[in-house]
């Protein structure tokens, strides 16, 4: 074949005519987007605008009632497994483990990706502020330090795209920084990320755009 | 993929060993279904030794079938479910590796106890020894049937009268081929039609329920 899908392609994540329903509710009808390497999404929109649907929809986790998403030019249900090795997901529920330690949770979600040694797992915790709480049952520690245990999870999947659903619930001013911070250094090297916060987002350097829904009109901060 | 297989199979057994309850409820509640009857029917060796091999099976059965909630419940609640969807390897797999934990953790236990309990039906050597190929067969069958239908349910609040209404009429095959060859057995009569049937339910079972459970899976998150 003389036409190399790598060269032709398009980049980055593309979503094209996608509609939800909600119990007979239409959440948004004909949304298109694109996403290139480089970029934070902000989606924005009031309660029930149907924020998490369309992230769980972007995810695989649920069925848009029509569209499509490609990934660098691929259906992404289609090649479900090629999208998910690029796929890093954080939702409402962080799925951690209570009765693990932080590291036998990352070390478990490790293994279903990228497999990652000791010595990472515990340079991440030190980089997200768990330091000295490796070896505790994640029952023992707070809503804002699990909050961190997703977030070293999210970082030690080197994954590409990062899909996180209000991220900075219950973390303090110093980890909603810190996860600015790391966002920021992700989408440097060339990440892709997709988030809903009811935050402002402000970040230096970055190229940042806004979907506002339901309407799915794009803008981009003055 | 096997190594995801076999590390997401220890981080169930030691998820189960710190819940030890897990382990034990099933256990418990099948050694005490079982000794009921004698008490409540009567202690007599002939009619023990009549009904033994059909209570014990439903006690095993109803054990397996009470047990299923652990298998995706906690993990849908804290979110891992989800996270093992997203996850890069075959969820067929993935699933297989939980089912087999689950079976270790429910299953096997009752296999060790069941000659206390045929010695205390009044069952015959032989019939305890076939007691034990056809729980050895059966009850890996009972977890992967189970996860079919707790797959189903695991998105509904109060699925548990759902999940028995699901599962049990499937479980009928296993029950009636179970108990009759330890009745054979027991009369002197050949097993080899009933144990044959046992073995090729279950190779069928393992190859197609982990697909069936992992499609179950993908409706029941959406």
């Amino acid at each position: 074949m003389t036409n190399d899908p790598q060269t032709k392609q398009p980049q980055g994540l593309s979503v094209n005519q996608l509609s939800c329903e909600r119990g007979y509710r239409e959440l948004f009808n004909d949304l298109n987007f694109s996403l290139s390497p480089g970029e934070i999404l902000h989606i924005k929109g009031e309660n029930g605008a149907g924020k998490t649907s369309l992230l769980r929809i972007i995810a695989g986790l649920a069925l848009p009632v029509t569209g499509e998403i490609r990934f660098n030019g691929y259906n992404c249900r289609k090649y479900r497994s090629e999208y998910n090795e690029q796929l890093a997901f954080m939702g409402h529920k962080l799925g951690i483990k209570l009765e693990l330690t932080p590291v036998e949770n990352i070390r478990s979600h490790c293994d279903l990706g990228k497999s990652c040694t000791r010595q990472q797992i515990m340079d991440t915790l030190k980089k997200v502020g768990l330091y000295g709480f490796e070896e505790m049952y994640c029952n023992q520690l707070s809503a804002g330090q699990k909050r961190r245990v997703a977030l070293a999870q999210i970082l030690l999947s080197q994954t590409q795209l990062w899909i996180l659903d209000e991220p900075f619930t219950s973390l303090d001013v110093i980890g909603v920084e810190l996860f600015l911070k790391i966002i920021r250094e992700h989408v440097c090297q060339g990440g892709m990320v997709l988030l809903t916060t009811h935050q402002e987002v402000t970040l230096k350097d970055c190229t940042l755009k806004y979907l506002q829904l339901p309407d799915g009109t794009l803008s981009e901060p003055e | 993929m096997y190594n995801a297989f076999f590390n997401l199979l220890k981080r169930d057994l030691r998820l189960a060993f710190r819940h030890k309850s897990e382990i034990l409820n099933p256990l418990f509640f099948f050694v005490i279904v079982v000794t009921l009857f004698p008490l409540g029917i009567s202690p007599e060796k002939q009619v023990l030794a009549e009904i033994g091999p059909g209570i014990i099976w439903v006690a095993a059965l109803l054990a397996s079938m009470l047990s299923l909630d652990s298998l995706f419940r906690s993990d849908f609640e804290d979110g891992t479910l989800e996270l093992m969807l997203l996850s890069e390897y075959p969820l067929p797999i993935l699933i297989l590796a939980k089912i087999v934990a689950h079976w270790l953790i429910t299953g096997f236990p009752i296999i060790i106890f069941s000659p206390l309990l045929g010695t205390v039906m009044f069952l015959s050597n032989e019939a305890i020894e076939t007691l034990m190929i056809t729980l050895l067969l059966g009850t890996p069958i009972l977890s992967l049937i189970g996860a079919i239908g707790m797959a189903l349910v695991v998105a509904l609040k109060r699925g548990g009268m759902l999940l028995s209404l699901l599962v049990l009429p499937l479980y009928i095959p296993v029950l009636i081929f179970s108990s009759n060859a330890v009745g054979s057995s027991m009369a002197g009569l050949s097993i080899s039609g009933q144990l044959y049937f046992l073995a090729a339910f279950l190779i069928f079972c393992l190859t197609l329920a982990p697909i069936a459970t992992s499609a179950a899976l993908r409706v029941s998150l959406e």
